[in-house]
């Protein structure tokens, strides 16, 4: 698992490295664009590699607890799901769904609680920064309706 | 079934509330007052700024002058050079309760990044006044007129001249002021304008250029001496201050402090807007603010200011052009 | 010294008025809620509040908005304590040893630290500028791009005593925090990088979203994955005020005086130069009392000094942002840069004269600075009873309330819904940096110091007539590059010196 965040990282500073070949490297005499980017790059491949030689000639353990990864996987798609649908449904609405839901996997048996909870906290951060802070959140499409 | 109904209650309480919430948005039917909602004031850069500033001192005016019945709500909308803000206002074709300014950026961003928006996506209601440039170097600098700076220039010495943002007017003027006078400089570009500053003032610098409403202050504590204005006319806060034109040199391109509406809004709502600005122009607190802020006496209404976003668009791409070779 | 106790008896009286401390408390007091929220800094704060103050006389509404500026500071710092999630990156050297104190049930006794710290910080900050502002503006009129090269090279130096554990995983971090940094439109050139065509992504990622998705979102996932919600720990613990445990002890603090000196001294210089903020300050504060210090293998495991450090630099550096913007008129920050648009607003000019023609203005606003952090102070250890309740909510509860917040918050800056992705997506990473030993720290250093070193470089090398000469033919600059030499080397020489006795 290690290694395959390390080798995450590896392709990602490949990539970060050809797009960097593009820009110019020195242009007037100084340090164009694509000085920092390729030096960058370059040396995070470099390292990168070293970490990985290292890890592989290192001890193989490795341990990753499995007790909660199956709810860990949950909040992370249902937050994902919240930030889709932010500007669709309008902040207020996908807040009190978003946390509703999260109550629900983490809250567990406590329906009552969980409503109660699910629309009074999302209600009281809207009312902050909409009225007291007077930032624009999204409506979704309720917008359209008035 | 009981879940389900749960769900319903929820859901049913939480349209009700959005429905109970400040809606601000939405075309006003041809039967409605203009103005009939709150007015929302999308500023595509941050709050303190030179086109922040102005646009909220409008605002203010309009609130205070009751000449804007209803609420106005400003929103800053960071990002892209103004790609954002503008961005976001074009999508509100048609829609007459959005506003916003115009400046240096609003040409010069779309004319080197893909942009969704150009000069002319929008309703151009009127030309507030315009903001210049004064040519600045070090109190205790050598040159004391746009001459000796010239002479040194071309006597061998690379002078390096600086502005914020390789893209904009401070890069231009420095530019077409070089060109003019037949000389070589290096621009050094800087992100703000408290960096560029330190700069000068640490020998770094020859020159800058700089905004007057920002640099009055250390021009009149003598920590900068301005050589030369890039407006029209003289300003009249330091009027010994000779303009470029004036010296022989034709360098005139200025940030113009307008007030656009999105395209497609009805003729109404834009001869409101025009009428609307002549009041502003004519409170005596506007007068104050340009003076107080150095900005030139510019104004201009409806199909004038169409035809000024045309001609400046046009200085500013040949002056990217040129600059660029 | 005669004219030093005129300025402070004509601030004193300007502020001294029952409108002006009214306005002063309310200033103070939004500052730290709106320090609190993540993401919601003192820019935007002051931005919002900034129409509000219109019908106030200038001195009044500066002195409102300036409380928000500093009170921000002392707000920020709470959360990045209570849950790992700093207010803004000024805020984020206090997690490394603010939260570690929170998991050891030491929640209080950092929070009250943490309100000493600052007060201390901003206080020896505020009698810097009655005495020494016109000293310090000549300084920072030394400082032009090359001086700022070498500032950021120290500073990237200092990350190296940072990251104990895996020094190559913090290169790496580090490297990553430069590599992000690199995203958006090159100021040199012009040149957009990495934008992929999204208008968004020309003036780059911004770090808010990048540090509160890294240390709030990575935490929080962290937290999960190991269970807290299951196993309670925190809630169970006396947290009340009335136990001694948790106050410092009197010998605690003596203990640390050095450190209270040190970081308010090195947070005020820093904040001083303009483009050096309250950011760099608390890094560089951190990292140099680590280096300094007989036992620095406590730190990051909720060692005071470790607290302490940074607090009383960030806040010492928000005084010292108030010297060029004073005496010069040059603002040194963000807040700084609202501020004085809001001079301007009021028709007030910020230079040199602004001292001289106003001083009931300059000396008030300065004066208020010093009531603002005493009335911080109070604040916040009166609150700080609420702040431990919300340590001891269950886990489950906070999960949903912290992402919104963090979502929000983050929104709220720039409508961007690009942001919050990258809230999100940080949030990813640092759970894997957390995971596997990288350091969130070394990368957010990188992100904020890394454009400036870039920048400053290639602006130095366009204005210099010798290439990298530049460096050494200016004497600031020069004197920083020995510096610079003699940190690098010490270790070396020192070895050869031992070596050498030996034989």
């Amino acid at each position: 698992m290690k290694n395959i965040f390390t080798i995450f990282l590896l392709v990602v500073s490949c990539f970060y490295l050809s797009i960097a070949f593009t820009f110019k490297f020195f242009s007037n005499d100084i340090p164009g664009s694509g000085f920092f980017p390729i030096v960058i790059g370059i040396t995070l491949i470099i390292l990168i590699a070293f970490d990985l030689i290292k890890n592989y000639k290192g001890n193989r353990e490795e341990k990753i607890s499995l007790l909660h990864i199956s709810i860990f996987f949950k909040l992370l798609i249902v937050t994902t799901v919240y930030i889709a649908i932010f500007n669709i449904l309008g902040a207020l609405l996908s807040t009190i769904l978003f946390m509703f839901v999260v109550l629900l996997l983490f809250n567990e048996n406590k329906l009552k609680q969980n409503i109660i909870l699910g629309l009074t906290i999302p209600l009281s951060i809207f009312i902050l920064f909409e009225f007291l802070l007077k930032t624009g959140l999204p409506q979704g499409f309720f917008e359209n309706i008035f | 079934m009981k879940r389900f109904l749960t769900l319903s209650i929820v859901l049913a309480v939480a349209i009700m509330t959005a429905a109970c919430s400040d809606s601000t948005s939405g075309k006003a039917s041809s039967n409605d007052k203009y103005p009939a909602k709150t007015l929302n004031v999308v500023i595509p850069f941050g709050p303190g700024g030179g086109t922040d500033l102005y646009l909220r001192k409008i605002m203010e005016i309009m609130q205070k002058e009751d000449i804007y019945t209803e609420s106005i709500k400003i929103e800053n909308r960071e990002g892209g050079s103004g790609a954002v803000g503008w961005g976001f206002l074009e999508t509100k074709k048609g829609d007459p309760y959005f506003v916003g300014p115009t400046s240096g950026s609003f040409f010069t961003t779309p004319l080197v990044s893909e942009t969704a928006f150009s000069y002319d996506s929008f309703t151009p209601i009127a030309l507030m006044g315009a903001d210049d440039l004064f040519f600045l170097v070090k109190g205790e600098s050598k040159y004391d007129s746009l001459e000796d700076f010239i002479e040194a220039a071309k006597s061998g010495k690379k002078m390096k001249i600086g502005g914020v943002g390789q893209v904009s007017d401070e890069m231009i003027v420095p530019n077409l002021f070089a060109t003019e006078a037949g000389f070589d400089f290096d621009y050094v570009p800087f992100q703000g304008a408290g960096e560029l500053t330190s700069a000068l003032l640490s020998d770094s610098l020859d020159a800058i250029v700089g905004n007057p409403a920002r640099s009055m202050g250390q021009i009149e504590g003598d920590l900068m001496k301005p050589l030369a204005f890039s407006g029209i006319e003289r300003l009249k806060q330091l009027e010994d201050v000779p303009t470029f034109t004036e010296l022989g040199y034709d360098v005139n391109i200025s940030q113009p402090r307008g007030v656009v509406l999105p395209a497609d809004v009805d003729d109404e709502v834009k001869d409101w807007w025009i009428e609307a600005m002549k009041k502003v122009a004519e409170t005596d607190e506007w007068k104050k603010y340009i003076l107080e802020n150095g900005m030139s006496d510019y104004i201009l209404y409806g199909d004038d200011f169409s035809e000024f976003l045309e001609e400046t668009n046009t200085k500013f791409k040949d002056s990217l052009e040129s600059a660029n070779q | 010294m005669q004219e030093i106790i005129t300025n402070l008896i004509q601030g004193f009286s300007v502020v001294l008025t029952p409108m002006n401390m009214l306005l002063l408390i309310v200033g103070a007091f939004i500052g730290m809620i709106v320090g609190i929220i993540p993401g919601f800094g003192a820019s935007a704060g002051i931005a919002i509040l900034l129409p509000l103050t219109l019908t106030l006389d200038p001195t009044s509404a500066i002195i409102m908005l300036a409380g928000i500026y500093y009170g921000s500071q002392y707000g920020g710092a709470t959360t990045s304590i209570l849950i790992n999630t700093p207010g803004d990156s000024a805020a984020v050297a206090s997690t490394f040893d603010g939260y570690p104190m929170t998991l050891q049930g030491k929640a209080g006794k950092a929070l009250i630290v943490q309100a000493i710290a600052s007060f201390v910080g901003g206080t020896i900050g505020v009698i810097l500028i009655f005495t020494l502002a016109p000293t310090f503006a000549k300084v920072a009129l030394k400082f032009g791009p090359p001086e700022y090269f070498m500032l950021m090279i120290m500073g990237l130096l200092t990350l190296i005593w940072m990251t104990d554990d895996s020094k190559l995983k913090g290169f790496i971090s580090a490297l990553i925090g430069l590599a992000v940094a690199t995203v958006g439109v090159d100021v040199i050139t012009g040149t957009p990088r990495y934008t992929f065509g999204s208008p968004e992504l020309i003036s780059g990622v911004s770090f808010i979203p990048v540090t509160i998705g890294l240390f709030g979102i990575g935490e929080l996932l962290f937290r999960v994955y190991s269970g807290s919600h299951k196993d309670g720990k925190l809630e169970n613990l006396d947290l009340s005020l009335r136990s001694k445990e948790n106050w410092p002890s009197w010998k605690e603090l003596m203990k640390a005086k050095f450190t209270f000196l040190r970081g308010s001294i090195i947070g005020f210089v820093t904040g001083v130069l303009p483009g050096a903020g309250a950011t760099i300050a608390s890094f560089f504060s951190y990292s140099i009392e680590k280096k300094v210090s007989k036992e620095p293998e406590k730190f990051g495991k909720g060692h005071l000094p470790g607290l302490i450090a940074p607090e009383t630099a960030n806040n010492g550096a928000t005084s010292g942002a108030m010297v060029p913007l004073m005496t010069l008129g040059i603002p040194g920050s963000a807040s700084t840069a609202i501020l004085l648009g809001a001079f301007l607003m009021y028709g007030l000019q910020p230079g040199p004269l602004l001292m001289i023609e106003r001083p009931d203005f300059a000396w008030g606003i300065i004066s208020s600075m010093y009531f603002g952090n005493a009335i911080l102070l109070l604040i916040n250890i009166v609150a700080i009873p609420f702040f431990l309740m919300i340590v001891k909510l269950p886990y489950r509860f906070l999960i949903p309330v912290i992402i919104s917040l963090c979502l929000i918050g983050t929104y709220s800056l720039n409508h961007s819904i690009i942001e919050i992705w990258i809230l999100l997506i940080f949030g990813v990473i640092g759970f894997f940096m957390k995971l596997y030993g990288y350091s969130p720290a070394a990368l957010v250093l990188a992100l904020v110091l890394g454009p400036l070193a870039e920048n400053t470089l290639r602006q130095s090398l366009i204005m210099s007539e010798s290439g990298l000469g530049i460096f050494i033919t200016r004497p600031v600059s020069l004197l920083f590059l020995v510096l610079i030499a003699l940190i690098v080397f010490y270790p070396v020489f020192k070895r050869i010196f031992m070596k050498t006795q030996k034989a």
